[in-house]
């Protein structure tokens, strides 16, 4: 295996006045060389953080506390604020959910483009601004001499999140970390978006962590599935087995809320299966499995203590109690 | 089956003033449908953002002054009629909204929001009042106690149970569910939906569920309506639509739908360019600057409303 990116026991805590939120609680993580792994949760789960972290750009007061993200041989988080920003934007890129908010309005989508291009490669203004239009060209967007020119508020919503993704990819980045791409598109320009992310970075041989709730894009897009629940990972495996095999208690549950239209001649009777309660606070997580408070087969022992790594088939893992 | 709500040739134009107000256009949000909602049925009505789902909802409900057109509640009509000559009929058309953090006043209490609902139930006692409110809170899902609390003190499902207590306080026969999931954790969304079939059961009521999301409204509709940049493209049972659509949009859209399972990869189709904007709609047929079945006729004559038999109708000239 190709590993780009190992991220052990990472642990980031935010520092509150109402008391700690332990958003990200332990999280480990591997990444494949031009794979896609899809990291799903519920909203507060610490999917966004997670990501965050891996570039050290978590707000304040949000502190990384422990672990060692490792890019190919190099922990990222022993690594200076002058080092850690010859790797944002060059060897680990990120796309964000609203593209309105992440490119900056005063300047135009060339500008951005080639600010990005000059800051980490030696290339005239020229050069970049060629490269600049060949990339939105293979993001398919129309015209991309005028283009250029534009300012983002004269694009479309899937035109603009086609040129956040050609800004993330245009240094062939390792690593894409998608954070919820699609979530603010229609479902048909969802489909666009994603097939020319993936096609992209295909050709450059680009990892992609690809956040979502979405497990239906997880299920289409992603080889390897991590499933978040409060901060901490329940079930993780190939997407093979997660959707057909998933063993844990929660992953199941997810799964099975979800309806999907093999279901459309259901009996009247029959209804959608619910997981019981809410989202525990990050201040205030259960001791033992976080997910017991909730678990239809939760035991004496999940409340008191965490429950360790099972092994279920290569690759295929989850911390749960019944499997132990 | 008995026809509640009847919509024959909706519009709804939204001017928007140009430089120095020298020209005025419009943004044609509705621009001629025609809909029947039968009496017990939900009808599920799909678009992508700005092809105007929400926009019928509000004008069903006349929370928008129509442009042109008729809507009919059992027969009456109430296109033109004054807000007054409205009250009567507001307890019996509820909706419930997208977003139950800022649909819901929060300076007011449960019980507030919830009583507001009531106020032309004429007739109704204080104390009848505050037995409906508590028995309402328990059928969603709410603790009585927590009638004195203030929204922000409730998660995002409660807020929804909230929203949905105050819709249906007033026993009404008809509500808009106006994308009542799409601020939800998936977890919690299957809680809400399981509620909304309950409360169909028990209070016998009609739905028009307005959602983006093909997965939910296939599983909660009798029927759907497929709306693309102002005009209803499809309609038809939801078997039918799922497994026979027959307007290249519907096909697309429901290909373009990702499916939480691996076995099925399905052929998709991947249409090109992004939605026209509703100022300046294309001629002809709307959809055939992105349809893949486009022919000569489409960008000329605008497609007529057809059935097509068994309660499927579509428009497009391919039928």
């Amino acid at each position: 295996m190709d590993i780009v990116l190992n991220i052990k026991d990472l642990k980031t805590f935010f520092f509150t006045r109402e008391g700690v939120a332990k958003a990200v609680n332990g999280v480990n993580l591997c990444l494949e060389r031009s794979k896609i792994l899809g990291l799903v949760g519920e909203s507060g789960c610490g999917k966004s953080v997670t990501a965050l972290s891996i570039l050290r750009i978590v707000p304040h007061p949000g502190k990384i506390v422990s672990g060692e993200i490792f890019l190919n041989d190099v922990d990222l988080l022993k690594l200076s604020m002058e080092e850690m920003r010859q790797i944002r934007g060059n060897r680990i890129s990120m796309i964000f959910q609203e593209p309105m908010v992440s490119l900056n309005p005063a300047f135009t989508i060339g500008n951005q483009l080639i600010e990005a291009l000059r800051v980490h490669r030696r290339v005239t203004k020229a050069e970049a601004r060629n490269l600049a239009i060949e990339m939105l060209r293979m993001v398919e967007i129309p015209a991309p001499e005028r283009r250029i020119k534009e300012f983002p508020h004269q694009l479309s919503g899937g035109m603009r999140q086609r040129a956040m993704i050609a800004e993330a990819l245009l240094l062939k980045p390792e690593i894409l970390i998608a954070d919820e791409p699609t979530t603010a598109l229609d479902v048909t320009i969802q489909a666009q978006v994603l097939d020319i992310m993936y096609r992209l970075t295909q050709e450059m041989k680009t990892a992609i962590i690809l956040i979502t709730h979405n497990l239906g894009l997880v299920a289409e897009w992603a080889q390897y599935v991590v499933v978040l629940y409060a901060s901490k990972v329940m079930e993780e495996g190939p997407v093979e087995a997660i959707f057909e095999n998933a063993k844990h208690p929660y992953t199941q549950g997810l799964l099975r809320s979800i309806p999907t239209p093999t279901q459309g001649r259901r009996q009247n009777s029959e209804k959608l299966h619910e997981i019981k309660g809410v989202v525990p606070s990050l201040y205030d997580v259960p001791r033992g499995c976080t997910f017991h408070p909730r678990c239809l087969s939760c035991k004496a022992i999940c409340s008191q203590e965490e429950p360790p790594w099972v092994t279920i088939s290569p690759g295929h893992r989850l911390a749960c109690w019944l499997f132990v | 089956m008995e026809t509640l709500i009847k919509v024959e040739n909706l519009k709804k134009y939204f001017p928007v003033k140009g430089f120095l107000k020298l020209h005025r256009e419009s943004v044609r949000a509705v621009d001629g449908i025609e809909l029947d909602i039968y009496q017990g049925e939900t009808l599920g009505l799909v678009g992508e953002s700005g092809s105007g789902k929400s926009t019928i909802g509000r004008c069903i409900l006349r929370l928008l002054d129509p442009t042109e057109g008729q809507i009919r509640f059992r027969g009456q009509d109430i296109t033109r009629m004054s807000q007054k000559g409205l009250r009567p009929l507001r307890k019996k058309m509820q909706v419930i909204f997208q977003d139950p953090y800022s649909s819901l006043n929060p300076r007011m209490t449960v019980s507030e929001i919830i009583g507001d609902g009531l106020k032309w139930n004429i007739g109704m006692g204080p104390n009848e009042k505050r037995d409906r409110i508590l028995d309402t809170m328990r059928r969603v899902g709410l603790r009585p106690e927590q009638s004195n609390r203030y929204p922000h003190e409730f998660s995002g499902g409660q807020r929804q149970r909230i929203g949905i207590a105050r819709a249906i306080a007033p026993n009404p026969e008809f509500v808009v569910a106006d994308e009542p999931l799409s601020a939800l954790d998936v977890s919690i969304q299957a809680q809400v939906v399981n509620l909304l079939e309950e409360l169909k059961e028990e209070f016998r009521l009609s739905y028009l569920f307005i959602s983006h999301d093909l997965s939910v409204v296939e599983y909660i509709s009798d029927r759907i309506a497929v709306m693309y940049l102002g005009k209803i493209v499809e309609l038809a049972e939801k078997e039918e639509l799922y497994y026979n659509p027959k307007h290249p949009y519907t096909t697309s859209l429901l290909s373009a739908v990702p499916l939480p399972q691996i076995r099925k990869k399905r052929e998709r189709i991947i249409l090109k360019g992004d939605i026209p904007s509703p100022l300046h709609p294309p001629h002809g047929c709307r959809f055939h600057t992105r349809c893949f079945r486009s022919m000569e006729v489409c960008s000329q004559a605008d497609p007529s409303w057809k059935d097509i038999g068994g309660g499927h109708y579509t428009a497009c000239h391919l039928y």
